[in-house]
Protein backbone atom coordinates (compact mmCIF):
# COMPACT_ATOMS: atom_id res chain seq x y z
CA UNK A 1 0.00 0.00 0.00
CA UNK A 2 1.26 3.46 -0.90
CA UNK A 3 -0.15 6.26 1.24
CA UNK A 4 -1.50 9.39 -0.42
CA UNK A 5 1.36 11.51 0.85
CA UNK A 6 3.87 8.96 -0.40
CA UNK A 7 2.22 9.07 -3.84
CA UNK A 8 2.48 12.86 -3.82
CA UNK A 9 6.10 12.55 -2.73
CA UNK A 10 7.00 10.16 -5.56
CA UNK A 11 5.29 12.64 -7.87
CA UNK A 12 7.34 15.59 -6.61
CA UNK A 13 10.59 13.68 -6.81
CA UNK A 14 9.99 12.60 -10.39
CA UNK A 15 8.97 16.11 -11.44
CA UNK A 16 12.14 17.49 -9.89
CA UNK A 17 14.34 14.87 -11.55
CA UNK A 18 12.77 15.49 -14.97
CA UNK A 19 13.22 19.24 -14.68
CA UNK A 20 16.87 18.93 -13.76
CA UNK A 21 17.81 15.99 -15.98
CA UNK A 22 16.00 16.97 -19.18
CA UNK A 23 17.48 20.44 -19.53
CA UNK A 24 20.17 20.34 -22.19
CA UNK A 25 22.23 23.47 -22.73
CA UNK A 26 20.06 25.49 -20.35
CA UNK A 27 16.79 24.65 -22.17
CA UNK A 28 13.51 25.33 -20.40
CA UNK A 29 11.63 22.27 -19.15
CA UNK A 30 7.92 22.33 -18.29
CA UNK A 31 6.28 19.23 -16.84
CA UNK A 32 2.56 18.70 -16.31
CA UNK A 33 0.36 15.66 -15.63
CA UNK A 34 -0.83 13.67 -18.66
CA UNK A 35 -4.12 11.91 -18.18
CA UNK A 36 -3.77 8.73 -20.14
CA UNK A 37 -1.29 6.37 -21.67
CA UNK A 38 -3.38 6.01 -24.83
CA UNK A 39 -2.56 9.55 -25.94
CA UNK A 40 1.16 8.87 -25.85
CA UNK A 41 2.09 7.76 -29.37
CA UNK A 42 5.88 7.69 -29.14
CA UNK A 43 7.29 4.41 -30.39
CA UNK A 44 10.26 3.91 -28.09
CA UNK A 45 10.81 4.10 -24.35
CA UNK A 46 13.78 4.20 -22.00
CA UNK A 47 13.12 2.27 -18.80
CA UNK A 48 15.08 2.49 -15.57
CA UNK A 49 14.22 1.09 -12.16
CA UNK A 50 14.95 2.10 -8.59
CA UNK A 51 14.37 -0.88 -6.35
CA UNK A 52 14.23 -1.74 -2.68
CA UNK A 53 12.68 -4.56 -0.67
CA UNK A 54 9.61 -2.31 -0.26
CA UNK A 55 9.03 -1.22 -3.83
CA UNK A 56 10.16 -1.15 -7.41
CA UNK A 57 9.84 2.24 -9.09
CA UNK A 58 10.06 2.33 -12.88
CA UNK A 59 10.81 5.64 -14.56
CA UNK A 60 9.84 5.59 -18.22
CA UNK A 61 10.75 8.17 -20.84
CA UNK A 62 8.90 8.08 -24.19
CA UNK A 63 10.55 9.50 -27.28
CA UNK A 64 10.37 9.73 -31.07
CA UNK A 65 13.54 9.42 -33.13
CA UNK A 66 12.50 12.40 -35.25
CA UNK A 67 14.60 15.38 -36.36
CA UNK A 68 13.41 17.71 -33.58
CA UNK A 69 14.18 15.21 -30.84
CA UNK A 70 17.57 14.38 -32.34
CA UNK A 71 18.39 18.09 -32.56
CA UNK A 72 17.45 18.59 -28.92
CA UNK A 73 19.69 15.77 -27.72
CA UNK A 74 22.50 17.18 -29.84
CA UNK A 75 22.29 20.68 -28.34
CA UNK A 76 25.52 20.33 -26.40
CA UNK A 77 27.55 19.27 -29.44
CA UNK A 78 30.23 21.60 -30.71
CA UNK A 79 29.38 23.75 -33.73
CA UNK A 80 30.07 21.86 -36.94
CA UNK A 81 30.03 18.48 -35.19
CA UNK A 82 28.84 15.64 -37.43
CA UNK A 83 25.25 14.45 -37.15
CA UNK A 84 24.88 11.71 -34.57
CA UNK A 85 24.26 8.14 -35.69
CA UNK A 86 21.14 6.22 -34.65
CA UNK A 87 23.10 4.37 -31.98
CA UNK A 88 24.60 7.58 -30.63
CA UNK A 89 21.16 9.19 -30.50
CA UNK A 90 19.69 6.23 -28.58
CA UNK A 91 22.63 6.33 -26.18
CA UNK A 92 22.09 10.04 -25.55
CA UNK A 93 18.42 9.48 -24.72
CA UNK A 94 19.36 6.54 -22.50
CA UNK A 95 21.96 8.64 -20.67
CA UNK A 96 19.41 11.41 -20.21
CA UNK A 97 17.09 8.81 -18.61
CA UNK A 98 20.04 7.68 -16.49
CA UNK A 99 20.67 11.20 -15.20
CA UNK A 100 16.95 11.77 -14.46
CA UNK A 101 16.56 8.43 -12.70
CA UNK A 102 19.87 8.97 -10.90
CA UNK A 103 18.44 12.11 -9.36
CA UNK A 104 15.28 10.20 -8.35
CA UNK A 105 17.47 7.44 -6.90
CA UNK A 106 19.51 9.89 -4.82
CA UNK A 107 16.38 11.60 -3.51
CA UNK A 108 14.67 8.30 -2.65
CA UNK A 109 17.90 7.23 -0.95
CA UNK A 110 17.31 9.89 1.71
CA UNK A 111 14.20 8.02 2.81
CA UNK A 112 15.12 4.45 1.79
CA UNK A 113 18.88 3.98 2.23
CA UNK A 114 18.86 0.53 0.66
CA UNK A 115 17.73 1.51 -2.86
CA UNK A 116 19.60 0.40 -5.97
CA UNK A 117 19.27 1.57 -9.57
CA UNK A 118 19.38 -0.25 -12.91
CA UNK A 119 21.15 0.70 -16.10
CA UNK A 120 18.88 2.12 -18.86
CA UNK A 121 17.03 -0.16 -21.28
CA UNK A 122 15.46 0.97 -24.56
CA UNK A 123 12.44 -1.07 -25.58
CA UNK A 124 9.31 -0.71 -27.73
CA UNK A 125 6.53 1.46 -26.35
CA UNK A 126 4.11 -1.43 -26.95
CA UNK A 127 5.53 -3.09 -23.84
CA UNK A 128 3.60 -0.52 -21.79
CA UNK A 129 0.41 -2.45 -22.67
CA UNK A 130 1.50 -4.95 -20.03
CA UNK A 131 2.38 -2.48 -17.29
CA UNK A 132 -0.73 -3.41 -15.28
CA UNK A 133 0.68 -6.91 -14.81
CA UNK A 134 3.30 -5.40 -12.49
CA UNK A 135 0.64 -4.66 -9.87
CA UNK A 136 1.44 -0.98 -9.63
CA UNK A 137 0.18 0.89 -6.59
CA UNK A 138 1.03 4.09 -8.39
CA UNK A 139 0.99 4.82 -12.13
CA UNK A 140 1.26 8.39 -13.35
CA UNK A 141 2.03 9.98 -16.69
CA UNK A 142 3.63 13.31 -17.47
CA UNK A 143 3.91 15.61 -20.47
CA UNK A 144 7.29 17.29 -20.83
CA UNK A 145 7.66 20.39 -22.99
CA UNK A 146 11.23 21.33 -23.85
CA UNK A 147 12.03 24.89 -24.93
CA UNK A 148 8.28 25.47 -25.34
CA UNK A 149 8.27 23.34 -28.51
CA UNK A 150 9.40 19.74 -28.25
CA UNK A 151 7.03 17.39 -26.42
CA UNK A 152 8.07 14.17 -24.75
CA UNK A 153 6.34 12.05 -22.15
CA UNK A 154 7.25 10.15 -19.01
CA UNK A 155 5.58 7.67 -16.69
CA UNK A 156 6.24 6.64 -13.12
CA UNK A 157 5.13 3.19 -12.09
CA UNK A 158 5.63 2.00 -8.51
CA UNK A 159 4.99 -1.62 -7.57
CA UNK A 160 4.70 -1.85 -3.78
CA UNK A 161 5.64 -4.84 -1.62
CA UNK A 162 4.65 -3.33 1.74
CA UNK A 163 3.36 -0.12 3.26
CA UNK A 164 5.18 2.88 1.84
CA UNK A 165 4.78 6.13 3.68
CA UNK A 166 7.12 9.09 3.40
CA UNK A 167 6.78 12.81 2.91
CA UNK A 168 8.69 15.16 0.64
CA UNK A 169 8.18 18.89 1.01
CA UNK A 170 7.17 20.98 -1.97
CA UNK A 171 10.65 22.44 -2.09
CA UNK A 172 13.26 19.89 -3.03
CA UNK A 173 16.86 20.91 -2.82
CA UNK A 174 19.46 18.37 -3.79
CA UNK A 175 22.18 18.14 -1.18
CA UNK A 176 24.80 17.26 -3.77
CA UNK A 177 26.91 19.45 -6.04
CA UNK A 178 26.75 17.62 -9.35
CA UNK A 179 29.96 17.65 -11.34
CA UNK A 180 32.13 18.55 -8.33
CA UNK A 181 34.93 16.20 -7.30
CA UNK A 182 34.70 14.96 -3.73
CA UNK A 183 38.17 13.77 -2.72
CA UNK A 184 38.58 10.97 -0.17
CA UNK B 1 49.98 4.47 -23.88
CA UNK B 2 47.20 6.39 -22.21
CA UNK B 3 47.42 8.48 -19.05
CA UNK B 4 43.72 8.21 -18.27
CA UNK B 5 41.21 5.40 -18.79
CA UNK B 6 37.53 6.42 -18.96
CA UNK B 7 35.16 3.53 -18.21
CA UNK B 8 31.45 3.94 -18.93
CA UNK B 9 28.81 1.85 -20.71
CA UNK B 10 27.39 5.03 -22.27
CA UNK B 11 29.14 6.15 -25.44
CA UNK B 12 27.75 9.62 -24.78
CA UNK B 13 29.65 9.87 -21.50
CA UNK B 14 32.77 8.23 -22.89
CA UNK B 15 32.84 10.67 -25.81
CA UNK B 16 32.10 13.67 -23.63
CA UNK B 17 34.70 12.95 -20.94
CA UNK B 18 37.43 11.58 -23.22
CA UNK B 19 36.84 14.35 -25.77
CA UNK B 20 37.15 17.06 -23.11
CA UNK B 21 40.34 15.60 -21.64
CA UNK B 22 41.93 15.09 -25.08
CA UNK B 23 41.19 18.70 -26.01
CA UNK B 24 43.16 19.65 -22.91
CA UNK B 25 46.21 17.68 -23.92
CA UNK B 26 45.73 14.43 -22.04
CA UNK B 27 46.12 10.95 -23.52
CA UNK B 28 42.89 9.06 -22.96
CA UNK B 29 41.65 5.54 -23.63
CA UNK B 30 38.10 4.28 -23.09
CA UNK B 31 36.46 1.06 -21.95
CA UNK B 32 32.81 0.01 -22.11
CA UNK B 33 32.49 -1.69 -18.70
CA UNK B 34 34.53 -2.87 -15.73
CA UNK B 35 35.58 -6.08 -17.42
CA UNK B 36 36.88 -4.20 -20.46
CA UNK B 37 38.55 -1.68 -18.14
CA UNK B 38 40.46 -4.41 -16.31
CA UNK B 39 41.56 -5.98 -19.60
CA UNK B 40 42.87 -2.64 -20.84
CA UNK B 41 44.74 -1.98 -17.60
CA UNK B 42 46.41 -5.38 -17.90
CA UNK B 43 47.71 -4.45 -21.35
CA UNK B 44 48.55 -0.83 -20.49
CA UNK B 45 49.94 -0.63 -16.95
CA UNK B 46 51.12 2.97 -17.49
CA UNK B 47 47.64 4.39 -16.95
CA UNK B 48 47.76 6.81 -13.99
CA UNK B 49 44.08 7.61 -13.54
CA UNK B 50 40.85 5.66 -14.01
CA UNK B 51 37.56 7.60 -14.25
CA UNK B 52 34.74 5.11 -14.00
CA UNK B 53 30.98 4.83 -13.83
CA UNK B 54 29.50 2.62 -11.09
CA UNK B 55 26.41 0.99 -12.62
CA UNK B 56 27.49 -0.94 -15.72
CA UNK B 57 26.69 -4.33 -17.24
CA UNK B 58 29.15 -7.25 -17.00
CA UNK B 59 31.18 -5.67 -14.20
CA UNK B 60 30.34 -2.57 -12.16
CA UNK B 61 32.87 0.14 -11.37
CA UNK B 62 33.30 -0.67 -7.68
CA UNK B 63 34.03 -4.32 -8.40
CA UNK B 64 36.54 -3.20 -11.03
CA UNK B 65 38.23 -0.93 -8.46
CA UNK B 66 38.48 -3.83 -6.00
CA UNK B 67 40.01 -6.03 -8.69
CA UNK B 68 42.51 -3.33 -9.69
CA UNK B 69 43.82 -3.35 -6.12
CA UNK B 70 43.42 -7.12 -5.69
CA UNK B 71 43.79 -9.13 -8.91
CA UNK B 72 46.07 -6.61 -10.65
CA UNK B 73 47.84 -5.73 -7.39
CA UNK B 74 48.00 -2.10 -8.56
CA UNK B 75 48.09 0.06 -5.44
CA UNK B 76 49.21 3.31 -7.08
CA UNK B 77 46.74 4.07 -9.85
CA UNK B 78 44.21 6.79 -8.92
CA UNK B 79 40.55 5.81 -9.29
CA UNK B 80 37.70 8.31 -9.42
CA UNK B 81 34.05 7.32 -9.77
CA UNK B 82 31.80 9.36 -12.11
CA UNK B 83 28.25 8.26 -11.45
CA UNK B 84 24.66 9.29 -10.73
CA UNK B 85 24.96 7.43 -7.41
CA UNK B 86 25.63 9.27 -4.16
CA UNK B 87 24.94 6.51 -1.65
CA UNK B 88 27.09 6.58 1.53
CA UNK B 89 27.16 2.76 1.45
CA UNK B 90 28.67 2.77 -2.05
CA UNK B 91 31.14 5.48 -1.12
CA UNK B 92 32.30 3.48 1.88
CA UNK B 93 32.81 0.46 -0.36
CA UNK B 94 34.75 2.65 -2.75
CA UNK B 95 36.93 4.04 0.04
CA UNK B 96 37.66 0.50 1.21
CA UNK B 97 38.81 -0.27 -2.35
CA UNK B 98 41.12 2.75 -2.26
CA UNK B 99 39.30 5.00 -4.67
CA UNK B 100 40.46 8.60 -4.54
CA UNK B 101 37.32 10.57 -5.31
CA UNK B 102 33.67 10.69 -6.33
CA UNK B 103 31.84 12.85 -8.90
CA UNK B 104 28.05 12.90 -9.26
CA UNK B 105 27.04 13.16 -12.92
CA UNK B 106 26.71 15.17 -15.07
CA UNK B 107 30.42 15.67 -15.86
CA UNK B 108 31.67 19.25 -15.64
CA UNK B 109 35.16 19.19 -17.05
CA UNK B 110 36.28 22.62 -15.88
CA UNK B 111 35.55 21.66 -12.28
CA UNK B 112 37.94 18.68 -12.31
CA UNK B 113 40.57 19.31 -14.97
CA UNK B 114 43.26 20.75 -12.68
CA UNK B 115 42.94 17.83 -10.24
CA UNK B 116 43.02 15.26 -13.04
CA UNK B 117 46.21 16.83 -14.41
CA UNK B 118 47.84 16.72 -10.97
CA UNK B 119 46.91 13.06 -10.58
CA UNK B 120 48.44 12.03 -13.91
CA UNK B 121 51.58 14.11 -13.32
CA UNK B 122 52.15 12.77 -9.80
Amino acid sequence: MITDRAKASFDRLLLSSLKSGMSFGGASVAVEPAASLEKIKEKKIVVLTVSSYLFRAMAILYFKPDAATRAYFNRNAAEGAPEVSDDEFLDRVAECGNVCCGSLNRDLGRYFPHVGMSTPNIIDRDCMRYVDLLGCGLLRHYKIVLEGQLTMYASLCVADYGTIDFHVDQTIEEDVDTGELEMF
Amino acid sequence: MAQILVVDDSSTVRDEVAGFLKRHGLDVATAVDGKDGLAQLRSDPKVKLVVSDVNMPNMDGLTMAEKIRGDLNNKTISIIMLTTENSPIMKERGKAAGIKGWIVKPFKGDAVLATFKKLVEA
